[in-house]
């Protein structure tokens, strides 16, 4: 049972309400039975004259106190007509081989009052520790009686399992969305054909294209148009491929130049050269258009 | 009309005579581009239709636009080789007498030779006329007569199956091309056939084709020039092998048969004269459409005329032929892409 222990600390009499320190009331569990690893709840009540108010940065910050302590929080509470409560929690990692007093040390904290800032100084605490085993353990012992130390937990997670679930099921719609845009998935390279042809261009267009890079490129572009079609296309089955593919219609004049310049560089009395009218960039610009109506078939 | 001097100056005139064998057969566009294809690339046609279609007129028209001297024979069961080359009678006198044959009448002036019917003639009638067509030759009486500016059309007959021989392999591969002809779809065509009565005598029909409209004997340079001038690329080059090669292994690219098991159906493919041919024919289209070079689209479009007669099938399927080989080529020209 905790039995709360009260501990006045008297200070100086002030010269004057506003400069007078005011008391402390510690609030404190039982000042014995602790054992290694116990966390130990320390609350001090003070109350600060009208027109005053404690400093938070004042205040003791979590973290290690001693070797052998541990500040884990300290938290102060309004509770009302100048009344205020510091909550401190520590933790003692001290292991004792027998009985012993030990004492968290006083620490001083900090209010203002018109201006000027005062200290306040919360009084030390006396509590005492015992040992959890013997000095020397007996024969009498099986061996598991010495255990090890209990593996940490690792921290709960199951309040992120949802919200983790859900973002991850979004990333992996974007990723297949984004995969199937691209043409990277098997499946989609024939109704992606020209995704393909457009990442190729846009890589291979940092350089001049000329002599086989260039029918290479031409050549891209007719496979994707025949993937597209169906069949090879030729610069005659227009219509049929127009009528098949409505939508492609709106591009049918860059198509047949593409056809009438890949004809010229293919089978032309001056073959293997791009034509002047038709620079290889046009093929980069052609194969734009034929992503946006493929993405849209 | 001006004498024409260079290559695209003979376009105009052949194009003239196309207009006006257009003008004799309605609707057959496609048939008259095709003879006139074969005519200047110095190939023998055969043509193939059915009855009363206009076959023998066609040809008819075109030997008179032409020019030269035509012969013509019609094929019989018991026709023999001799018969093209001589004939014998007995005159008023009683005396007995031997001309020269239809075949050798009218000597190099010859430019072309009809041959109706042709499959109702025996092999050894075909036999003849093979040397003729590839050699442009032929021995009589102790000597060699030559042709020089001679091209052979011919028509078999389809319908009836009695007493005709089939052409042997041989002699299809020496005909450049096989040009089928159908009855014309268009109304207008056909209620001008069966109303107007210009069409009611052939032989005055032909007459409104303008004699020798193209020199005959101008033609064999005039084909050569037409092969040295038209370009075909190298990538053409390769598309044309590659047509070469599906006719002989369609299973490599990917093609099958509706009604025959796997690739088995196919005996022999195009012959290399035959693919030779069809480039031939494929320049003079290209030509034909004021191009200098030859693009896909020409091989295309005589690759059937020219190949598909070539096409050797299994005996199995022989039968089907018909419906078979259209069906190959066709999936042929729709797997091989270019480029």
């Amino acid at each position: 049972m905790r039995t709360p222990a009260l501990v006045l600390a008297l200070l100086p009499l002030p010269v004057s309400a506003a400069t007078e320190t005011p008391p402390v009331l510690i609030d404190a569990p039982r000042p014995f039975g602790y054992v290694i690893g116990d966390r130990v709840p320390l609350a001090a009540e003070f109350v600060l004259p009208a027109g005053c108010e404690p400093l938070p940065a004042a205040l003791p910050q979590p973290g290690r106190v001693d070797y052998w302590l541990e500040l884990r929080s300290a938290v102060l509470q309004p509770l009302g007509s100048g009344r205020f409560r510091l909550e401190r929690v520590y933790q003692t990692f001290f292991a004792p081989l027998e009985v012993k007093t030990l004492t968290i040390r006083a620490v001083s904290i900090a209010y203002r009052c018109q201006g000027v800032s005062q200290p306040l100084p919360i009084p030390a605490w006396n509590f005492t520790m015992a040992p959890i085993r013997p000095v020397a353990v007996g024969k009498g012992h099986d061996d598991s009686y010495m255990r090890p130390d209990r593996p940490p937990e690792p921290p709960s997670l199951a309040r992120h399992l949802g919200p983790l679930s859900g973002w991850s099921l979004i990333a992996v719609a974007c990723g297949l969305t984004l995969a199937w845009l691209n043409g990277w998935l098997p499946r989609s390279r024939r109704r992606q054909a020209f995704a393909a042809v457009f990442r190729w261009l846009r890589a291979e267009l940092r350089q001049p294209l000329a002599g086989p890079r260039l029918l290479e490129a031409y050549a891209r572009v007719h496979q994707a148009f025949n993937a597209t079609y169906g069949k090879p296309l030729f610069a005659t089955k227009m219509d049929d491929f127009v009528s098949a593919h409505p939508s492609w219609g709106q591009i049918r004049p860059q198509i047949e130049a593409f056809f009438q310049a890949s004809y010229a560089v293919h089978f032309g009395s001056d073959a293997g050269r791009s034509p002047a009218d038709y620079p290889p960039e046009r093929l980069l610009e052609l194969a734009t258009l034929c992503r946006q109506r493929e993405r849209r078939a | 009309m001006t004498k024409p001097h260079t290559l695209a100056d003979w376009r105009a005139p052949a194009l003239l005579l196309e207009a006006h064998l257009n003008q004799v057969i309605l609707g057959q566009p496609q048939a008259i581009r095709l003879l006139l294809i074969a005519v200047f690339a110095r190939g023998h046609a055969l043509l193939e239709g059915n009855v009363g279609i206009g076959k023998t007129t066609l040809l008819r028209a075109m030997a008179r636009g032409l020019g030269g001297e035509c012969g013509r024979i019609e094929g019989t069961v018991d026709l023999m080789p001799t018969d093209l080359v001589y004939h014998t009678y007995l005159d008023a006198s009683g005396k007995p007498g031997v001309d020269p044959g239809p075949l050798l009448r009218h000597g190099e002036q010859l430019s072309t030779f009809f041959f109706n019917e042709i499959n109702r003639a025996r092999p050894q009638v075909h036999s003849l006329l093979l040397r003729v067509m590839a050699e442009q030759s032929v021995s009589a009486f102790n000597r060699e007569f030559y042709f020089p500016h001679l091209l052979v059309f011919a028509d078999r007959n389809r319908v009836e199956k009695e007493e005709t021989f089939e052409l042997p392999a041989a002699a299809r591969d020496r005909f450049t091309m096989e040009i089928a002809l159908d009855y014309p779809r268009d109304s207008g065509d056909l209620q001008a056939v069966m109303f107007e009565p210009r069409f009611h005598d052939t032989s005055e029909l032909i007459r409104a084709v303008p004699e020798g409209l193209i020199d005959f004997k101008r033609l064999n340079s005039l084909a050569a020039e037409v092969q040295e001038s038209i370009h075909a690329s190298e990538r053409l080059r390769l598309y044309a092998v590659d047509l070469w090669r599906a006719t002989h292994h369609p299973g490599d690219f990917g093609i099958q048969l509706r009604d025959a098991e796997g690739i088995g159906a196919i005996q022999a493919g195009a012959s290399p004269r035959g693919m030779s041919l069809l480039v031939r024919a494929a320049r003079v289209h290209a030509w034909l459409q004021a191009r200098e070079a030859v693009l896909p689209e020409d091989v295309q479009a005589v690759f059937h005329p020219v190949i598909a007669h070539r096409l050797v099938l299994d005996p199995v399927y022989e039968f089907h032929r018909s419906e078979l080989v259209p069906e190959l080529i066709c999936k042929i020209l729709n797997a091989v892409a270019a480029p």
